[in-house]
């Protein structure tokens, strides 16, 4: 019996391709293989926490461990990536310090779910194929959910409710093995696509893997996706990252750090790339005191809820005011309108910290207790 | 209509491969001429219709001029799964809002030159075999491979393909004698 059923699939013979179509179909693929498929990867290292925290968010976010989104093919990765991104650094911003968590809450979570049910509602909007629509109406049915849970006004239930998820989170957190692997696809047809990919390598560092298909970076509204894309090259620790340094809500400001410093950075809610414009608000700057010695000068300022010490090689005023306008990007007047200087003979405190663009260092511990310095 | 089977010991992969990741054209354009015939058989085994088939072969060999620069050769078989699973990826995609793997009989010629009679019940009964059996199935007489290139393909021993191979005809025809 089976030597028959044999004999009939032997004598399938497929139609192969012609020599002319084969020609045809090369010319197209050599044609196309650039502009129809303009990778963008890029890839960042971030500490196992701060990474887990993206995942399980994602996760949380899309409601399975690999979802498809479908999109439109219209939408641009720009548009697409940045508030997801900014929802994961803004949940990692709860998880990775207590004291934050209070002040966070409703309004991360109403502004990022917001943003993610625009781009859903872009997507469809933009989108013919009605099965598209279908996939991402399933995919981010969650999120609309949560949504729709914390645009109310906050209440102690919705105060309840983020806190579950965070709490969600945090138990996920602990309980999470290796390896993990997560991945997620925004698929508008098959020229456009954007794929988040995140692995364990065997050293405990996790791997994320960003790209976009078909789809012009360049062009992107955000600023953001082209910035990681360019600026944090894998293994290149030298390398200095622009991040938006985010200390409370709505205070921001534009911050270089190096990329070994990154997850340290992106831990505590840092985004990558500049701060949007609005952000730049001098009111982050609420205390500054310069003292100048006989040789060098201490400059201790208070920007957006952090303590900064600084030792500066000169008695300049006019130096020291530069300096605070590249450490917090403010201008010179608002600078002036809080900075206090102070003239001494004498050094008087020689406990001071060396020079630092930032309070936060690798240690974990002082990352949580960051909130007493206030 | 029957093609001239290259082999991979013609021609180098290793270095077509290491000189198209370059992106040497002429590099790439050999692996096309490897892989570009079988692949699109196995392609014609699940696509509804031979325009579908050539869309995903130019789609797949795209894909594949992107990823070259991350692939690293181990092996010719490595390789080899490597681009069958761009197209299983790419089948699944292409065709991943259709449930149904229904076939249109009026389209049967343009993806067949030669088939038999009750092909319709053949591949009927192909679509309902589980995955592994499936799949050894159409490479071996769509993709017309050998057990041992299909062993290569699919990171099994050729042993293993060989008792997969027998088994799915097994089934195959109890499928058809059920209908019958």
């Amino acid at each position: 019996m089976i030597n028959n059923i044999e004999k009939k699939l032997a004598s399938i013979k497929t139609k192969d391709l012609s020599a002319s179509e084969s020609a045809n179909l090369w010319q197209n693929i050599w044609h196309n293989r650039g502009q129809q498929f303009a990778w963008s990867p890029f890839s960042l290292l971030l500490n196992n926490k701060s990474m887990a925290a993206i995942l399980i968010a994602l996760v949380l976010v899309f409601g399975g461990s690999i979802a498809t989104v479908q999109a439109s093919n219209a939408a641009k990765p720009g548009d697409l990536l940045f508030p997801i991104d900014q929802a994961v650094e803004k949940i990692r911003l709860a998880i990775s310090n207590n004291q934050k968590r209070e002040e966070l809450k409703i309004e991360i979570a109403t502004e990022r779910t917001e943003e993610l049910k625009q781009i859903i509602n872009e997507a469809k909007a933009n989108s013919e194929d009605k099965k598209h629509d279908e996939n991402i109406k399933t995919s981010l049915n969650l999120v609309a959910a949560i949504s729709d849970d914390l645009s109310s006004e906050a209440s102690t239930s919705t105060d309840l409710k983020v806190r579950g998820i965070l709490q969600k989170i945090e138990n996920e957190l602990e309980n999470l093995d290796t390896p993990v692997k997560l991945q997620l696809k925004f698929k508008g047809d098959n020229k456009a696509k954007f794929k988040i990919e995140a692995e364990e390598e065997d050293d405990g560092d996790i791997k994320v893997h960003f790209e976009s298909k078909g789809f012009n970076l360049s062009n992107s509204s955000t600023s953001t996706v082209t910035s990681t894309a360019t600026s944090t090259p894998r293994g290149n620790s030298e390398e200095k990252i622009k991040v938006c340094h985010l200390v409370s809500l709505g205070n921001q400001h534009d911050l270089k750090i190096s990329s070994s410093a990154l997850s340290t950075h992106l831990a505590h809610g840092d985004t990558l790339g500049e701060c949007p414009d609005k952000s730049k608000s001098f009111q982050g700057l609420t205390e500054a005191e310069a003292k100048i010695g006989l040789v060098n000068t201490v400059l201790k300022y208070e920007f957006n809820d952090h303590d900064f010490t600084l030792v500066l090689n000169t008695t300049n005023t006019d130096a020291i005011i530069k300096t605070l306008m590249e450490k917090t990007g403010l201008s010179e007047t608002s600078i002036k309108a809080v900075l206090k200087i102070e003239k001494s003979g004498r050094q008087d405190d020689d406990r001071i910290i060396s020079t630092s663009t930032s309070p936060d260092n690798e240690d974990d511990d002082d990352d949580r207790d960051r909130g007493s310095d206030d | 209509m029957k093609t001239q089977k290259v082999r991979s010991d013609q021609i180098d992969i290793k270095d077509q491969l290491a000189r198209s990741q370059q992106g040497n054209e002429e590099a790439f354009y050999g692996l096309y001429q490897i892989l570009h015939q079988p692949l699109f058989r196995f392609l014609l085994s699940r696509s509804k219709t031979r325009e579908d088939a050539q869309d995903i072969l130019q789609e797949l060999f795209i894909d594949l001029w992107r990823s070259l620069k991350r692939f690293s050769y181990k092996s010719d078989a490595h390789f080899y799964a490597f681009v069958y699973k761009i197209a299983r990826r790419k089948l699944s995609k292409h065709y991943q809002s259709q449930t149904t793997s229904e076939l249109d009989e009026n389209k049967l010629p343009e993806l067949l030159a030669d088939f038999p009679e009750d092909f319709r019940y053949i591949h009927k009964a192909i679509g309902r075999l589980p995955d592994k059996y499936r799949e050894v199935i159409e490479l071996r007489y769509w993709s017309q491979l050998s057990h041992q290139e299909i062993a290569n393909l699919l990171g099994l021993s050729e042993n293993n393909v060989k008792v997969i191979h027998h088994r799915g005809l097994g089934k195959l025809q109890d499928y058809i004698n059920q209908n019958d």
